[in-house]
């Protein structure tokens, strides 16, 4: 689903992903862990088409060059980012926008737009399975939500587009331990043979809820090392130590 | 640029001083410029002198088959270049042309002979020997209307300003004024205007407000090469009541070439409420001035006022707010906030927010902020599938839907949100 080859990527001067590979299959769920600063989230930006990066190397969705696709295109064609860091964009009420983000991508997919009723009652109804409150819905967007609630939300409108790779930087950071036990169950009823995982954590907590196929190290801007689960219990103790 | 006249442009007003007197002063002063602290962004000679090379009064009064453009249930005037030419009004309200000299002299010379509200500052004895504008206004005004209400109106009223289409050259002085008592109504003053020409206009609009509550919006309906100076000298008088009138007013200016809209609010009863919101979209060339002078004379009365501009291109966006409590006005409550998202480099915001505070008990705050669009907040929409465009769109309707929120009547509400659409639409 996504291969990724000697990628690397710069701002300015700076230097941060320094040839990293990595393949994805359909229904693989792969895990990153590192060190703060070693690039973890600018790999997930890099792959949403964030735009401020020069960029070399192969980046391949479903067997296409990414490189020249622009960030909404590669929504349309399945690649979401939970956002470490979700922006809060005041006015902008959040059941509207989640409307119009499903609208847009239905649309790309071929997919029959739907009535706001209908659409209203589908956000519901997974936000209720998040376990987050309607009154939510009816607030702008992300603004003055608990770091927890808008990660909820992230993951709320991950289960709404329905992506084929989706890459979560960091979601498990300030869930509390049920937040963090729903958010992983919405991860898991979501997962499926047709859809893969990036995910982005520091912790082996949420991992003990969804199972990696694999667990890869990326340390300043390299992937150095890749095993299964067993390797996120490893760091959990060891630390980082060993790879810088 | 030259003012191009003759001497039957110049009418006997039935008053000590005519026309043509007016029109002295005015030529003594010129049009106002930025030395002038109430010009202070706008310098208006410069801008009409870069603009035009002669303005010509508008002579002729010329009718048209108007169609009225909304939908809903309504009364309505309409005026055509300033001038009434029709109007559907229930029996409780009188309506008079303003044309002869008598309502000239009634309605008109008392703009800016305001009494004096502050201590300490000179009584105006004079207004339009200080005040170019009107001066101007006096010395050629041959058109407007006046009315009073005096129940509450069971539909919303529309004043329809319709405009040749093509006025090169002209300029129009005209005059209204508008009276409510007892009242409750809504009204809604809409400039359509297409106007592929330059003009100008200035005009003078005198509010009174009596023991009512009026929610009043002004629509700028099209895009459109006129310049317009509109000065609007609202009293809001509550003499007896413990209720106190509420006057809400909405200004979505966007779409003139130039606009200023100035403001004097005076709350002369206890416990009187004005809100002032405005929202504008403001694109290519684009010069919007709102300038509010709020005069809190009176106890417990409250003052809220919202600026929103969205600039892009080479607009400019201002707003110059005063408020100024008097010692009587205690427990007045006056807020204000301005607030400006550049969405280009060449674009501008400048603000100018003044208090001046006589009393020591109040609650007043005022604040402005003005930045350039979150371009994070652009990559997070667009990773949710969003072109650029539409995530541009809906960051910049997010930013004026405090505006929108305020408005409680749904067939406005939509009028509006098809103004701005309109507006950002037209955004290349
Ligand atoms: N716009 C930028 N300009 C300059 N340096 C940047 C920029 N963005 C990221 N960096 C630098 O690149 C490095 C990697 O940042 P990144 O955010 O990808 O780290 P991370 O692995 O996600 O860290 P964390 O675990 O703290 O989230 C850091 O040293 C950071 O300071
Ligand atoms: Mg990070």
């Amino acid at each position: 689903m996504l291969e990724l080859k000697d990628l690397k990527a710069s701002i300015g001067e700076k230097s941060i992903i320094k040839g990293l590979n990595l393949h994805i299959k359909s229904g693989e769920v792969h895990a990153i862990m590192g060190p703060n600063g070693s690039g973890k989230s600018t790999l997930a930006n890099v792959l949403s088409g964030k735009n401020g990066y020069e960029i070399s190397g192969s980046l391949k969705f479903e067997g296409e060059n990414l490189n020249e696709i622009p960030i909404d295109e590669r929504a349309k064609k399945g690649i979401f980012l939970a956002f470490q860091y979700p922006i809060e964009i005041p006015g902008v009420n959040t059941s509207n926008f989640l409307k119009t983000s499903l609208n847009t991508i239905r649309k790309s997919k071929g997919e029959k737009n739907l009535d706001t009723i209908t659409l209203l009652k589908l956000i519901k109804e997974k936000a209720s399975e998040l376990n987050i409150d309607e009154k939510f819905l009816s607030r702008q967007l992300n603004v003055g939500f608990s770091g927890g609630e808008k990660k909820k939300n992230e993951i709320l409108q991950m289960k709404l587009l329905e992506p084929k790779l989706a890459i979560l930087d960091e979601t498990d950071s300030g869930l509390d331990i049920d937040a963090l036990k729903i958010v992983a169950d919405g991860v898991n009823s979501y997962k499926s043979k047709k859809n893969s995982f990036l995910i982005i954590t520091h912790y082996q907590r949420l991992l003990d809820y969804i199972k990696p196929d694999f667990v890869h190290v990326l340390s300043d801007g390299k992937i150095v090392k890749t095993g299964n689960s067993n390797l996120a219990q490893e760091l959990e103790k060891t630390g980082y130590k060993n790879f810088n | 640029m030259k003012i191009n006249i003759s001497n039957d442009d110049f009418k006997d007003m039935g008053l000590s001083v005519s026309q043509k007197d007016f029109y002295n002063s005015f030529i003594e002063m010129g049009f106002p410029n930025r030395k002038k602290e109430d010009w202070k962004f706008t310098d208006l000679d410069k801008i009409l002198n870069s603009n035009f090379e002669q303005l010509t009064p508008l002579k002729k009064k010329s009718k048209f088959k108007h169609e009225k453009i909304f939908n809903f249930d309504h009364y309505s005037i309409t005026n055509l270049n300033g001038a009434l030419i029709d109007f559907v009004f229930p029996k409780t309200v009188s309506l008079s042309q303003l044309k002869e000299v008598n309502h000239l002299k009634k309605h008109s010379i008392f703009f800016g002979m305001r009494e004096n509200l502050i201590p300490g500052r000179p009584t105006v004895e004079n207004a339009s020997k200080k005040d170019q504008m009107l001066s101007l206004n006096l010395s050629f005004l041959d058109r407007g209307y006046s009315f009073k209400i005096m129940d509450p109106l069971d539909k919303p009223l529309v004043i329809y300003n319709y405009y040749d289409d093509d006025l090169r050259g002209k300029m129009i002085n005209n005059s209204n004024s508008i009276e409510i008592t007892d009242s409750k109504c809504t009204i809604i003053e809409v400039d359509i205007d297409k106007s592929k020409s330059k003009y100008f206009k200035n005009t003078f609009q005198k509010y009174k407000i009596n023991e009512s509550e009026v929610d009043y919006y002004f629509i700028n309906q099209n895009n459109s090469d006129g310049f317009n100076y509109t000065k609007n000298e609202v009293e809001i008088n509550d003499l007896n009541s413990k209720k106190g009138s509420i006057f809400s007013y909405f200004i979505f200016g966007s779409g003139s070439k130039f606009r200023k809209d100035d403001y004097e609010i005076s709350l002369n009863g206890a416990n009187s409420f004005a809100k002032i919101n405005s929202a504008a979209i403001l694109k290519k060339g684009e010069h919007h001035e709102v300038k509010t002078k709020m005069f809190h004379s009176q106890p417990h009365c409250k003052s809220h006022q919202k600026i929103k501009n969205i600039l892009l291109e080479d607009s400019k966006g201002i707003f110059q707010g005063k408020v100024l409590v008097s010692d009587k006005a205690q427990k007045t409550d006056a807020y204000q906030i301005s607030k400006g998202l550049i969405l280009d480099d060449n674009a501008e915001f400048s603000t100018k927010p003044e208090l001046e505070i006589y009393a020591d008990d109040v609650k007043c705050s005022h604040g402005s902020t003005s930045g350039n669009i979150d371009h994070d907040a652009i990559y997070y929409l667009m990773t949710r599938g969003l072109p650029k465009k539409e995530a541009i769109k809906l960051i910049i309707k997010g930013f004026l839907n405090d505006v929108v929120l305020e408005i409680t009547d749904l067939n406005i509400k939509k009028l509006i949100e098809d103004h701005l659409e309109e507006n950002i639409n037209n955004e290349n």
